[in-house]
């Protein structure tokens, strides 16, 4: 056998990696049952003047790129109801821009008070639960060999400079299992369960996704206005019979051959 | 297995994103629940060291072979090509971490007990 093969106790397997195991996977899956029961979606708190002119917005999307379907003098008309000079785009919107929106609604707050609240807060809680009770000892081993830079990240409260790599304490047990656990949750829910990771990013980009308040309304209505006017219009009817006289000269060329 | 997006030849492709998208979630939940049996079994039998991943490897393209067994014969129509089936989520970290933990797991509950 190898120089460094530690033994040890069963009772340690017994009382600390099993029960320990058990528990993470308990805890895994009462948060994400939690998660389940408070994330209903929050009641759309929108005005109508603002769902009015996200859809102004979409309409004026679709009409640049279907314009070639209507009649030049339909066109037209459509596209000075939003772009002209007393169009639609001209207007100031009545959408708040989101910065306000976060601050003066209450209810985004609260939502993400209560996500927090049920995803990080209790895998804190376990963490110091599992480094004050199984705190100064080894707990496992590691089956593939590891470099010595490892070695704070395993054993986080052993100080022997001779111990292997490879065996590691409770804490960085636990945070294994958390990583690992997403995996094989992922397999038994199917919808997505990785909600720390989904939160980290989401902290760490704050201001770019938008809630559910549109994005800033009067940049895009200055867009949609440019780019209307911007647009030449072109009735497809006007060209279709050359374009089928072109499609039916082709076809009878392939016949003939 | 998924329905089949469609091709249309010279022109662009015609892609059906919903049955494309259920192609890869398949794939994905196959590659995640191989992972997981694959590094329970190599925790019991024991193995030990850095090869221990090569049977990973080997297990996830065992997923491959699945996938071509199911009726994917020609990868083009299901995904969007060799390469998209061979390797999606191959690499991906919940994959590779499951496999770990369950490898880990396994091979201290039964050898260093």
């Amino acid at each position: 056998m190898s120089v460094h093969q530690l033994v040890l106790d069963s009772a340690v397997r017994d009382w600390v990696f099993i029960p320990l195991t058990l528990a993470i996977v308990l805890m895994k899956l009462l948060t994400q049952y939690m998660h389940q029961l408070f994330s209903a979606p929050p009641p759309s708190n929108k005005e109508l003047k603002e769902v009015r002119e996200m859809q102004a917005v979409t309409r004026a999307g679709r009409l640049r790129a279907m314009g070639r379907f209507i009649p030049e003098t339909s066109y037209k008309m459509r596209k000075d109801y939003f772009a002209g000079e007393k169009g639609l785009f001209s207007q100031k919107p009545m959408t708040r821009s989101p910065q306000e929106a976060m601050a003066t609604d209450p209810t985004v707050m609260v939502d993400m008070m209560k996500k927090n609240l049920t995803g990080m807060v209790p895998q804190l809680a376990m963490g110091m639960v599992v480094n004050f009770f199984f705190q100064g000892f080894v707990i496992g081993k590691v089956p593939f060999p590891l470099s010595p830079r490892f070695k704070p990240m395993l054993q986080r409260g052993i100080d022997l400079a001779s111990l292997d790599v490879s065996y590691f304490t409770s804490l960085s047990y636990y945070i294994l299992l958390l990583f690992g656990l997403r995996g094989a949750f992922s397999l038994v829910f199917r919808e997505d369960v990785v909600d720390e990771t989904e939160m980290m990013k989401r902290q760490m980009n704050p201001m770019g996704a938008a809630g559910p308040m549109g994005v800033d309304m009067e940049s895009m209505f200055k867009q949609e206005k440019a780019a209307l006017n911007a647009v030449d219009h072109e009735w497809e009817m006007e060209s279709a019979e050359e374009r089928a006289v072109d499609v039916m000269r082709r076809a009878i060329k392939a016949k003939k051959l | 297995m998924a329905p089949k997006k469609q091709q249309k030849g010279k022109l662009d492709d015609l892609i059906n994103p919903f049955a494309l998208k259920n192609n890869y979630q398949a794939l994905g939940f196959l590659r995640n629940f191989v992972a997981v049996i694959s590094g329970i079994v190599i925790g019991i039998c024991g193995v030990v060291g850095w090869h221990g991943f090569i049977y990973h490897f080997v297990s996830q393209l065992a997923c491959v072979a699945a996938m071509v067994l199911k009726g994917c014969t020609k990868p083009a129509n299901y995904f969007v090509s060799w390469n998209n089936l061979l390797f999606y989520g191959v690499f991906s970290s919940t994959t590779l971490l499951s496999y770990i933990l369950f490898w880990m797991i396994f091979y201290n509950l039964c050898h260093v007990f």
